[in-house]
């Protein structure tokens, strides 16, 4: 009895419970006898897209490419190995800098990205003033480099230089590494884009005292298992990208004794539990590099349609797909809506920017916003909009993460690996919690929101893999 | 006794879980005690407490499984009970909450859904149907205009996979007794049904159902499965179903004429089977459906009917003469009639002729004998299926009643599940506003007494207009042509 | 007074939904409307009894299809019986009327309309009558590997004792031995249907459908069991179960994998799935006994 065989045919041993796309009518008939029916909200793709999307589909090699890459992000690890400087650890030289999204020039950068690499350049000392800062960054005399192309990440501007200190993760099943800043917390800092001396001050504080014992905590204690954390931390109303507040405890929690044992004096430990305590993102810079571990895992399996990268520079939205390599498909990022902060609004908000919506390519962030009921109040919406998130990310995603399971959907696994492909045949665009950088430079956080990328992103990714896949027979 | 010990590390479940999977665990048979947790210092301790030796290296994201039985085998069904009830814990439930949730777009989100009935324009057919078919769902696809290659594809995927796609063009199936499409009520039996040609299969299942028998299933395959490119993938799949298929007594396949040589695959193949296979291909010098209908009654052991049911006005229209004029739904009833009448009559002019040579000119009008068929692609471009929306054919059986050239009508109705719910009201005012001089028309209707339009009402309200009316389409299409066949030219 | 009145505003909100009827019940629905007696309302079946004598399941999506069932396309989370049980969640069965015919069964405000009809679903003959033996060997062991696990039989000992006794007599073709065995089955056990029917359905069901052997016992269950299990009882001997046993018995057969189809009988009710696993376990060995006839082989796999 072989499974392929069409006796094994269910068609006649099943009573029908029937889907219908198309002609009302004919679910109309079906539910006058009594036969359950589900009343699709089909659309149509856009025009140019249907033949691609049908080349695409009808690649041989999808279906298994997709097991592969699915298979490869659940299976990932990722230990939290290390905490050491990024120059050591990228091996990035002075002038260099790392940002979020994809590639962007001086000449094209939004305001909290220019902000952020004025900040970078006067916490590097290769500026004495902004405006010095801004000159020389004008004159090309600074190098810029995503983050994602060194196998890091960054938040927001995800701005990365050399002296900062950087958590280092390892996926022991595939022997790969990944890197992200520490998290400054909330308000004036240097990731929203402002620079002012008391973010300066910090970021030297964060490199001379907290990076270090950090540094030693971590290799005292040993391997920290990040995703058994991020598992725990949905389940207590943590949602990995706008919420972080559970983790964050549970790290702290096990690092509290090695802080103490690493040496550092008691100032110094009392500060770091000050500042870990008192900002409740500060583990979204572990959850980020724990999803870059895992989609990295899944890049570059020919004809797989898996999105590997979602991330933003504040003026182009990129996303980067396992079958197309290291090509970035991009447009324009939209502007997130959202709740402001004081006497903020939207004509102060800045283009979506940040590589953090690598939560939500590996299924967490909006994804997971199930949840964490309690992040809807903030953005704005009732419980249910929370549950509906996810449930709508489901018809995206092309696999569940049981390992990162939601309680309130009866412990159904967070939805995982966006599909270019469904993404084009429903319409449907990845939901992206995120928070708001003020537009002019300086100014720092504004509020926090929700965002989809453009969806000619995902348009022209599915162009690329039907150039890809095999002429249809 | 014997016991095992194991640590599973970086699997996280919370601790009310785990008592209940240690619970349940402790329970079988044969287990002495079973202790499911989190390796915290706590739980280390308890573990220690019960006799094992702490693991080196567990730490509290570390789950510890720590089992102690009577023997091998009991440790064997304890580890079974516990990826049962870990697996459990993880699965979604069968139906969530009192929110619904958002209405699905694609059919692998519909809940418990195993069927897409695809209705979608036919460049969208393909990437509906090949992910209801990834999801494991069989397809029916309604629709028409869906590339050939897709088809293939299509079907190809679907049969890998033990699942069939019915179509594309596939207006008509059954399965379980639930009619799909364009269906009519009958009642379930031991006929199991292959349509190629969906009015073909409605004119069958309804002449079955007046001879006493019943229908299994009735599996569309579209009706280009039996072209040469197609070669019959979904046929002979629907074959090997109900060959399979412990209702199934005897199948049926109905179809357009075929391509010769996918039919003689076809019949190979049937004749492989264990249950008798009898093939309704139409065509000239064929049998029409009516007496497959009988032969299959025949094979049955059902006594076949003398006469099938008509319905006769008292008082008739008038034979005149003329030409005769048919106007039908049904692209397989049109063809029947066609192919009956051309023995008799010569050339049909159609839009879907015979011949090439006996096509009808763009604005559907000749002096000759005529059929049209109003359900072709090119009449329905814009407009539902005249089985839906009448309008365009009352409006051309006004002229041709009118027109002193015709001399008799030849008309479909097709009652069922998905049909207008009262064809006949409209088609009755048409014939009686014509007046007592028009010429004579006759009806094929198909439908069956548990058609929700009720068979009998119907035929009544046609013959009140002086209809006279058949349930077999090639008793329909015969009577019109000796109406118009005995008058003088 | 209270009552009436109550009812009247029940019937104020009348529901009519489509249904799809199985065919046992085409005699009883196309003939004049009748009454009928409530036997039960639960969340997803509620049990009828016709005046004259036909027992009815009207039944949601979700529930274990039974051969004398109309289904609605509802599951029992939208509840369409909700408004036949009060607010205390008892019916007043003696206020609510029912009726069967005339194309529907009706209870209280909710009409069900047979809008389509179904064959209640028959598994295929053993496909290769030689290897059953290694099937049945093979449910066996699946079945007592469950049933020492979650899923426990409520057939109580002496049960089991006149199951066996059955097996031995319906190998031996023993007639009347096997009437007075059964007839120790009928009505044993708890709830509408106990134990003893559960097993004896099964036991009828494969006898017919792995051994071609109906059993003709004309049993007696006039008031010895409840009326829905006597009337599953009577579909059984004619060959009719749920799709679920239907299922168990088309992978004994060999068509499909038996672990499967074993966990969707055990998950049917309480104890139901078990005990019907019983009694199709017990009717294997007796079609393969008898196949032996003289052999006693059979008899360690008892």
């Amino acid at each position: 009895m072989t499974l392929s065989s069409p006796a094994d045919g269910r068609l006649l041993r099943r009573d029908p419970t029937v889907a219908t796309a198309g002609v009302g009518l004919l679910a109309d008939s079906l539910a006058a006898q009594a036969v359950p029916v589900t009343r699709l909200d089909w659309r149509p793709p856009t025009a140019d897209s249907t033949d691609a999307l049908n080349r695409v589909l009808a690649d041989p090699r999808r279906a298994e490419a997709n097991r592969t890459a699915v298979n490869r992000v659940l299976s990932s690890t990722a230990q939290l190995v290390n905490v050491r400087p990024a120059a050591e650890a990228l091996g990035l030289k002075p002038g260099q800098f790392l940002h979020a999204g994809p590639p962007i020039t001086w000449e094209r950068a939004s305001g909290p990205m220019r902000g952020a690499l004025v900040g970078a350049m006067l916490f590097e000392g290769l500026a004495d003033t902004p405006e010095e800062a801004e000159k020389r960054l004008a004159a090309g005399n600074a190098e810029l480099e995503p983050c994602h192309h060194l196998g890091a990440v960054g938040p927001m501007a995800g701005i990365v230089s050399p002296s900062m200190w950087v958590f280092e993760l390892e996926d022991t099943a595939h022997g790969t590494r990944a890197w992200c800043s520490l998290n400054e917390g909330l308000g004036k800092v240097l990731r929203y884009g402002a620079f002012g001396p008391e973010v300066i001050e910090r970021l030297r504080w964060m490199s001379a005292v907290l990076g270090p014992l950090l540094g030693s905590a971590v290799r005292g204690h040993g391997p920290v298992d990040i995703r058994a954390i991020i598992a725990q931390m949905l389940q207590m109303g943590d949602e990995g990208h706008n919420r972080n507040r559970a983790g964050t405890l549970m790290l702290l929690r096990e690092l509290t004794a090695d802080i103490i044992e690493s040496g550092a004096p008691s100032k110094d430990a009392a500060d770091a539990f000050r500042f870990i305590g008192g900002n409740d993102h500060f583990f979204l810079n572990l959850v980020m590099p724990a999803c870059k571990l895992a989609l990295d895992a899944a890049r570059g399996v020919p004809g797989s349609t898996m999105v590997v990268a979602m991330a933003r520079n504040g003026t182009d939205f990129g996303i980067q797909v396992s079958g197309t390599g290291d090509r970035w498909f991009t447009g324009p990022a939209k502007v997130p809506d959202g709740l402001y902060l004081g006497s903020y609004g939207p004509a102060d908000a800045n283009p979506d920017i940040g590589d953090s919506a690598i939560t939500e390519t590996a299924g967490l962030g909006g994804f997971a916003m199930a949840a964490a009921p309690a992040i809807v109040r903030f953005v704005g919406g009732r419980v249910d909009d929370a549950l509906d998130a996810t449930r709508r990310m489901y018809g995206i995603s092309l696999a569940e993460n049981t390992a990162y399971a939601v309680p309130v959907l009866d412990y159904r696994g967070t939805p995982t690996g966006i599909d270019v492909t469904r993404v084009v045949r429903t319409g449907v665009l990845p939901q992206i919690n995120t928070g708001i950088a003020g537009r002019v430079a300086g100014t720092g956080q504004v509020g926090a929101g929700l965002v989809t990328p453009p969806e000619e992103c995902f348009t022209a990714a599915l162009a690329a893999l039907a150039r890809k896949a095999p002429a249809f027979p | 006794m014997t016991s095992a010990l194991e640590l599973r590390r970086g699997t996280y479940r919370d601790s009310v879980t785990l008592m209940q999977v240690s619970r349940a665990v402790g329970a079988a048979e044969g287990v002495d005690s079973a202790f499911i947790a989190m390796a915290t210092e706590l739980n280390l301790g308890l573990l220690a407490g019960m006799g094992f030796e702490v693991p080196d290296g567990a730490g509290p994201n570390d789950m510890v499984v720590a089992i102690r039985a009577a023997d091998g085998e009991a440790l064997r069904r304890a580890g079974q009970h516990l990826d049962e009830a870990l697996a459990a814990a993880a699965a979604p439930a069968a139906a969530g909450g009192a929110c619904p949730g958002p209405v699905p777009r694609t059919a692998d989100a519909a809940p418990g859904a195993t069927l897409a009935l695809i209705s979608v324009a036919g460049p969208y057919v393909f990437a509906e149907a090949m992910g209801a078919l990834e999801a494991g769902l069989d397809v029916m696809v309604f629709s028409d205009n869906v590339p050939v290659a897709h088809e293939i594809l299509l079907k190809d995927r679907a049969r890998e996979r033990g699942l069939m796609v019915m179509g594309p063009d596939c207006g008509t199936a059954v399965i379980g007794g639930a009619g799909l499409g364009f269906a009519n009520a009958v009642r379930p039996g031991r006929v199991g049904i292959v349509a190629a040609s969906g009015t073909g299969s409605q004119q069958l299942m309804c002449l079955l159902h007046a001879g006493g028998a019943g229908v299994s299933h009735c599996v569309g395959v579209g009706g280009r499965d039996l072209s040469e490119a197609v070669g019959a993938r979904s046929t002979l799949q629907a074959l090997e179903l109900l060959d399979d298929d412990p209702a199934t007594d005897l199948i049926v396949v109905v179809s357009k004429p075929p391509s010769p040589a996918v039919a003689q695959k076809v019949a190979q193949y049937a004749a492989g089977l264990s249950t008798p296979v009898l093939l309704a291909l139409l065509g000239r010098g064929q049998d029409d459906l009516t007496l497959s209908a009988a032969k299959a009654l025949a094979a049955l052991g059902e006594d076949r009917p003398d006469e099938w049911p008509s319905w006769i006005p008292d008082r008739p229209r008038s034979a005149r003469r003329g030409a005769l004029r048919g106007l039908y739904c049904g692209g397989t009833l049109c063809d029947e009639a066609m192919v009956i009448a051309a023995d008799t009559l010569g050339p049909i002019a159609s839009n879907i002729p015979l011949e090439p040579g006996w096509s009808l000119p763009a604005d559907l009008r000749a002096d000759g004998h005529y059929m049209i068929d109003f359900g072709d692609d090119g009449l329905t471009a814009g407009r539902p299926h005249p089985m839906i929306d009448p309008g365009l054919r009352l409006e051309r059986l006004a002229e041709v009643l009118a027109d002193p050239a015709t001399g008799a009508v030849l008309l479909d109705v097709v009652l069922g599940h998905g049909a207008h719910p009262d064809p006949a009201a409209g088609l009755a005012e048409v014939i009686r506003a014509a007046g007592p001089e028009a010429p004579p028309v006759v009806v094929s209707l198909c439908g069956t007494d548990q058609d929700s339009q009720g068979l009998d009402a119907q035929a009544r309200t046609l013959v009140s207009a002086r209809a006279e009316v058949h349930l077999s389409n090639a008793s329909a299409a015969r009577r019109a042509v000796s109406l118009t066949k005995d008058q003088p030219s | 007074m209270t009552t009436a009145h109550r009812v009247g505003q029940a019937q104020q909100s009348h529901v009519a939904l489509p249904g799809a009827a199985s065919r046992t019940l085409l005699p009883l629905l196309r003939g004049p409307r009748i009454p009928a007696r409530i036997l039960a309302v639960f969340p997803s079946a509620v049990y009828l009894a016709a005046a004259d004598g036909t027992v009815v399941a009207l039944l949601t999506s979700d529930a274990v299809r039974l051969p004398n069932g109309i289904v609605v396309a509802e599951s029992s989370t939208r509840t369409p019986f909700a408004q036949l049980s009060g607010e205390a969640g008892g019916l007043d069965r003696q206020a609510v009327g029912a009726h069967c015919g005339g194309g529907e069964v009706q209870v209280g405000p909710l009409t069900v309309r047979a809008t389509r009809w179904w064959a209640p679903r028959r598994p295929r003959p053993p496909a290769d009558p030689a290897r059953l033996r290694g099937r049945v060997r093979a449910f066996g062991h699946a079945l007592g590997t469950a049933i020492t696990g979650r899923a426990s039989p409520g057939l109580p000992a002496a049960g089991r004792v006149a199951l066996a006794e059955l097996t031995v007599f319906a190998a031996r073709n023993n007639p009347q031995a096997c009437l007075t065995a059964a007839q120790r089955l009928v009505g044993l056990g708890p709830g509408l249907t106990p134990s003893g029917d559960d097993a004896l359905s099964g036991f009828l069901m494969a006898l017919r459908h792995l051994g071609n052997r109906p059993l003709d016992l004309r049993l007696r269950t006039e008031g010895r069991t409840p009326d829905l299990s006597a009337a599953l009882l009577e579909h059984a001997a004619r060959g009719d179960g749920c799709d679920q046993v239907v299922g168990l018995l088309d992978a004994v057969a060999g068509h499909t994998p038996v672990h499967d189809a074993l966990a969707d009988l055990l998950s049917v009710g309480h104890t139901s799935g078990a005990d019907l696993s019983l009694g199709v376990l017990a009717g294997a060995h007796a079609v393969l006994a008898h196949r032996l006839e003289t052999t006693p082989q059979w008899k360690e796999s008892l």
